[in-house]
């Protein structure tokens, strides 16, 4: 018997799986099949498809006002102000997450009771960066680290022990933030560290060797299509950033992985980079085998407010027009909710999910901007840009960090409706022409407020753009949401709150303070016939920031800790 | 603590440069604990029960028939004050080297205790290899029905 079939009949006989002394490879076709392993979290949002649903039911919108605290387990412990970006995975009884160090842990969680360390992977990183995780394929647990130059490291899942490592050299100054997404043999990476002045890429590696198989930057250079759309005399194709820092969604069927790339560079500044800017805020659709572009499509084009669109690209069915159709949704940083068919990127709809005031709206055939020029090198659009520095700033909406953002949305196929976690502050952004180098950044402006960071929990049907129901939440949520078959949809707020909701009418059913912020998503996952929410406090730098104006948490402190909730 | 251990003079010890110890000591076994039930008035060992990691906690006695107490290996535990009976635990991780106490706000019993052991608390983990990669955090817990 294969270990594949063993794993099914033990799901068959409708019984949690006992964790093997050795744990069962992650084969191709497992990922393939991540829905069919209910009890488990193989990859970075769950499935390939995006949705971060999971089917678990035995938490549910009946006895959710009993959960409590399982056990907690402490991560990091080498300075202050350590934080995580990374959903954890959890196969048959044991979670592996990853730090603001990089470091790599496997977590015994069999027992129920606690949370053992069985190893950890540390890369030795300098210093502290963004990780979202890490991938699961064959025997081996993979996850990026470090910077000049940045590595992708792939450990023994039995021991801990640096199987391969592979680091790119000639791009010195890039990072890698996502987790990587094990797609057949391949390892589809992405780069990041856009935001100072680099130009971005994707990339295949073979997952036995780590080998580079292929690489396509995200920056079209000289003679390629697209390298038009970087206009004026600063060379800015050069450093324009296009990051790469979300994982994307893979589609077996037609063998096509979607990832959402980042803003150009300076994020503030469009005279430096006059055009549209391609491949930047755009969902790229590439063949995962050689890299190859299926086809393209960019949300704000000469963007200027950092809209950039790495949040996930949901795979979803739904029915437009009376037939049954393959659609991708995503709700974007920069307010609008579109959904697209899979094959091409050709609009569906594109429909506000909240208060946007940069653009009178989308196009519903093109999904470009109503006031989208594309004779201009300077787009204006609904005039909110502060271009002219003698006229008085205005405010606009959505701020510069969304919206939504790298914060994930998920989808119920119980309900067919979207989950959005949304920022709901305006911001006011101004240029600073100067700010283009390596000495002063590369902002290329500033964005303002005074106001408080707050956030939308929204629900909107992903075919028609519908917003069914809002619920305002009086932090910011830079976590993201989890849907589950037990009807609750849960998110983790800047303040310390984890809390669940029913699916259907947002009535809050349950939450807890741990006075630490997240700024990780929240995941589910069952061991022994029982489930648990697991989710990692410790909130990064930049989602700190956004206490700026809550002056109730001044003194708040934070802690890197994988809670674990259960009844 | 249940533990002995061989100690061994060293009289060069004695100065800012060797340190004061005055010698060192050595164990190889795994450092336990007692929580021990006494008749202090007698003297009397009523019941002790021996715990798999150290407390360098301590131990609270409340009126509700219960006493409380925290371990490196990062349990808070509930006993009875008579029967010395495990009635509830939870881990959280992080070792303790802060007693717990318990308190009343708004008609609410609370059981607070801060975790994040101290160097020397976490050096008594030494030949506990399960814990060999437990990592610590400073953390007020609180506890309610």
């Amino acid at each position: 018997m294969t270990r594949i079939s063993a794993a099914l009949l033990a799901l068959a006989a409708g019984t949690a799986m006992i964790a093997p002394t050795l744990a069962a490879d992650v084969t191709p076709e497992r990922l393939v099949n991540a829905d069919k392993e209910p009890h488990n979290w193989l990859m970075n949002h769950r499935t390939y498809d995006g949705q971060r649903y999971s089917p678990l039911e035995r938490i549910n919108k009946s006895n959710v006002k009993g959960l409590k605290l399982a056990y907690a387990v402490p991560l990091g412990g080498g300075a202050g102000n350590e934080f995580t970006v990374a959903t954890p995975l959890v196969e048959d009884g044991f979670l592996y997450t990853t730090d603001s160090w990089g470091v790599l842990y496997k977590i015994d969680v069999t027992s129920g009771q606690l949370g053992r360390i069985v190893w950890r992977m540390d890369p030795k990183q300098e210093r502290q960066l963004r990780n979202r995780g890490a991938a699961l394929w064959g025997n081996l647990v993979i996850t990026g680290a470090g910077i000049s130059p940045a590595r992708i490291i792939a450990a023994d899942k039995d021991t801990g022990k640096v199987v391969w490592e592979t680091s790119f050299p000639d791009t010195p100054d890039v990072t890698f933030t996502s987790a990587p997404l094990a797609i057949k043999d391949k390892i589809i990476i992405g780069a990041a560290n856009g935001d100072q002045g680099v130009r971005d890429w994707m990339a295949g590696l073979d997952a036995k060797t780590g080998k580079l198989l292929w690489r396509k930057f995200t920056i079209p250079g000289p003679g390629e299509p697209g390298h038009e759309t970087w206009k004026g005399n600063n060379n800015a194709w050069q450093t324009g950033g296009g990051a790469i820092w979300v994982t994307g969604t893979y589609d077996p069927a037609t063998n096509q992985t979607i990832w959402g790339t980042g803003n150009p560079v300076p994020m503030f500044d469009p005279f430096y980079r006059p055009g549209d800017n391609l491949y930047t805020n755009s969902a790229i659709s590439y063949d995962p085998d050689t890299g190859n572009m299926n086809w393209f499509f960019q949300y704000t084009p000469g963007d200027m407010w950092d809209y950039d669109e790495v949040g996930t690209h949901i795979l979803i069915d739904g029915t437009v027009g009376g037939q049954q159709r393959k659609l991708i949704t995503h709700s974007a940083r920069n307010g609008f909710l579109y959904t697209m068919e899979r094959a091409n990127g050709a609009m569906v709809m594109a429909k506000p999910y909240m208060e946007v005031n940069w653009t009178k709206g989308i196009d519903q055939k093109t999904g470009k901007p109503l006031d989208y020029d594309p004779g201009k090198d300077i787009q204006t659009y609904a005039g909110v840009g502060n271009l002219n520095p003698n006229e008085p700033p205005k405010k606009v909406c959505p701020s510069q960090a969304g919206g939504n953002n790298y914060w994930p949305s998920s989808f119920s196929p119980k309900t067919k409706l979207l989950y959005i976690p949304a920022l709901s502050n305006c911001v006011t952004v101004t240029i600073d022409r100067e700010k283009h180098n390596k000495e002063k950044g590369w902002n290329g402006g500033n964005a303002a407020t005074n106001e408080r960071w707050e956030s939308n929990l929204t629900v909107a049907d992903p075919v028609t753009g519908e917003v069914k129901k809002s619920v305002h939440l009086n932090y910011p949520n830079y976590s993201g949401t989890l849907a589950t078959g037990g009807g609750l949809v849960f998110l983790a707020l800047l303040d310390g709150t984890i809390a669940a909701y029913d699916d259907t009418t947002l009535d809050q059913l349950w939450k807890i303070n741990v006075g630490s912020g997240f700024s990780a998503p929240p995941m589910t996952f069952e061991v022994n016939g029982k489930q648990y929410i697991a989710i990692v406090s410790g909130p990064s730098p930049v989602s700190r920031r956004r206490l700026e104006n809550t002056p109730e948490l001044r003194d708040q402190r934070h802690a890197l800790v994988l809670h674990v909730f259960g009844l | 603590m249940s533990n002995c251990e061989d100690i061994t003079i060293d009289t060069n010890k004695h100065s800012k440069a060797a340190g004061w110890q005055g010698g060192t000591f050595k164990i190889t076994e795994r450092y336990t604990s007692d929580l021990t039930a006494v008749d202090p008035t007698s003297g009397e060992v009523k019941k002790s029960i021996r715990l798999n990691y150290p407390n360098y906690s301590g131990a609270l006695s409340t009126g509700g028939g219960l006493v409380f107490l925290a371990l490196m290996d990062g349990t808070i535990a509930a006993y009875d004050d008579t029967s010395l009976e495990e009635l509830w635990k939870i881990n959280v991780g992080s070792g303790f080297t802060a007693p717990p106490m318990t308190f009343e706000a708004g008609g609410k019993q609370y059981v607070a205790i801060a975790s994040g052991p101290s160097n020397s608390g976490k050096s008594r983990l030494v030949n506990t290899p399960e814990l060999k990669e437990q990592r610590h955090a400073t953390i007020l817990f609180v506890f309610g029905l």
